[in-house]
């Protein structure tokens, strides 16, 4: 009897600590190709003349902006990035008096091969967002929508969740509809 | 008769408890009768005080911290302008009277502010120790809940370990008019 009890007691022992041995699964990001970070999605990195990205993802782009040169300073076209589709965000430089020149600014995707480090990606919710970036400063709210030419409200499902670097130059966005991200974007922060 | 007079105490007690929690609501526009904007002689009667500058009016200093006592509450008070015209800019307390109109206030945690306010702006940043190298304090988080209508106008949580222990209200520092 008293054999069996020890037994049992082992047996107790044993299972208790496999349980605790046992953590949270990591998210595992599939891809590494289409990772974003506050710098862009892999090489596609903020901050790009324009050729520099043509050569990257192999097509020529056809900007407004340049070709009108009295008024378009930004400009948005798409492109693919090796398998998923971008919008990428561009804006006229003025440097040296050369102003054919576009930098890249922003790049957003909606492709669930893109993930950030952590893992987070299409479909996750809110909560998963803030743990993984509890150093960094961070702006969240409800996004704004044009009503007409004049008047923007406020979205009662799209929300946005904005990752800033302590030097608030660059910032990693999450959109969401329905408190699920539809979208991920990395962007220079622009001033006010 | 009973049921009258019982009903005119309900009434009493309910008029004196929403008086109460008035004197303690913290809103964009201050903690409870004290007002930002709120100039020298309004604050003076208010709180029953004489306020002493020190700082304001020395060289080109604008900006001024006072601590003052309401209903028995110690309070911050961020006083800005000039020797002859300064105003209340911030206010700042650690009690656990003082709440938002939706319950907030010391102690509440982190996620209980995040889901209480999804209409409204949130910035949220570890304190800055050195703002200029942006070294942070590892359990000190600022939380600031931007006014939906005029984003220049905050309610300021400061936690540890992801509970409030202090509530401000004042300018968003991320928009001052004045920087």
């Amino acid at each position: 009897m008293k054999n069996s009890l020890l037994f049992f007691l082992a047996v107790f022992v044993f299972f208790s600590c496999k349980q605790k041995d046992k953590k949270e699964p990591v998210k595992k990001v599939e891809n590494a190709d289409y990772i974003i970070s506050k710098d862009g999605i892999n090489e596609l990195k903020i901050g790009m003349k324009h050729t520099e990205v043509e050569k990257l993802v192999n097509q020529q782009f056809n900007f407004n902006a340049i070709k009108d040169s009295a008024g378009y300073w930004q400009d948005t076209v798409k492109a693919k990035y090796k398998e998923i589709e971008v919008s990428l965000y561009f804006e006229r430089q003025y440097m040296d008096d050369d102003n054919s020149i576009m930098q890249l600014f922003g790049v957003e995707t909606s492709s669930p091969l893109c993930k950030t480090e952590s893992g987070i990606g299409m479909g996750d919710e809110k909560s998963s967002v803030l743990p993984a970036y509890e150093e960094n400063p961070i702006t969240m709210g409800p996004e704004y929508e044009a009503v007409n030419d004049t008047t923007w409200a406020m979205s009662k499902i799209k929300y946005s969740i904005s990752v800033k670097d302590d030097k608030w130059d660059k910032e990693l966005i999450f959109h969401f509809v329905n408190k699920k991200i539809v979208s991920l974007a990395a962007a220079l922060i622009m001033g006010e | 008769m009973k049921k009258i007079f019982l009903f005119l105490c309900f009434v009493f007690v309910s008029i004196c408890a929403t008086a109460q929690n008035n004197d303690y609501t913290v809103s964009f526009e201050g903690m409870g009768a004290i007002k930002l904007g709120m100039n020298k002689a309004k604050l003076e009667k208010l709180l029953n005080l004489k306020i002493l500058l020190k700082e304001i009016g020395v060289g080109v200093v604008m900006n001024e911290t006072i601590k003052a006592k309401y209903m028995g509450i110690d309070m911050e008070l961020y006083l800005f302008g000039d020797e002859k015209s300064y105003f209340l800019e911030g206010i700042s307390t650690t009690s656990p009277l003082f709440k938002t109109i939706d319950g907030i206030g010391i102690g509440t945690d982190q996620l209980t502010i995040i889901n209480k306010y999804e209409k409204h702006l949130l910035i949220i940043h570890p304190e800055y120790v050195d703002e200029i190298s942006a070294k942070t304090s590892k359990p000190r988080t600022i939380i600031t809940l931007a006014n939906i209508d005029n984003y220049r106008e905050a309610i300021i949580f400061t936690l540890v370990n992801k509970k409030v222990v202090a509530i401000e209200v004042g300018p968003t520092p991320q928009f001052r008019d004045r920087e």
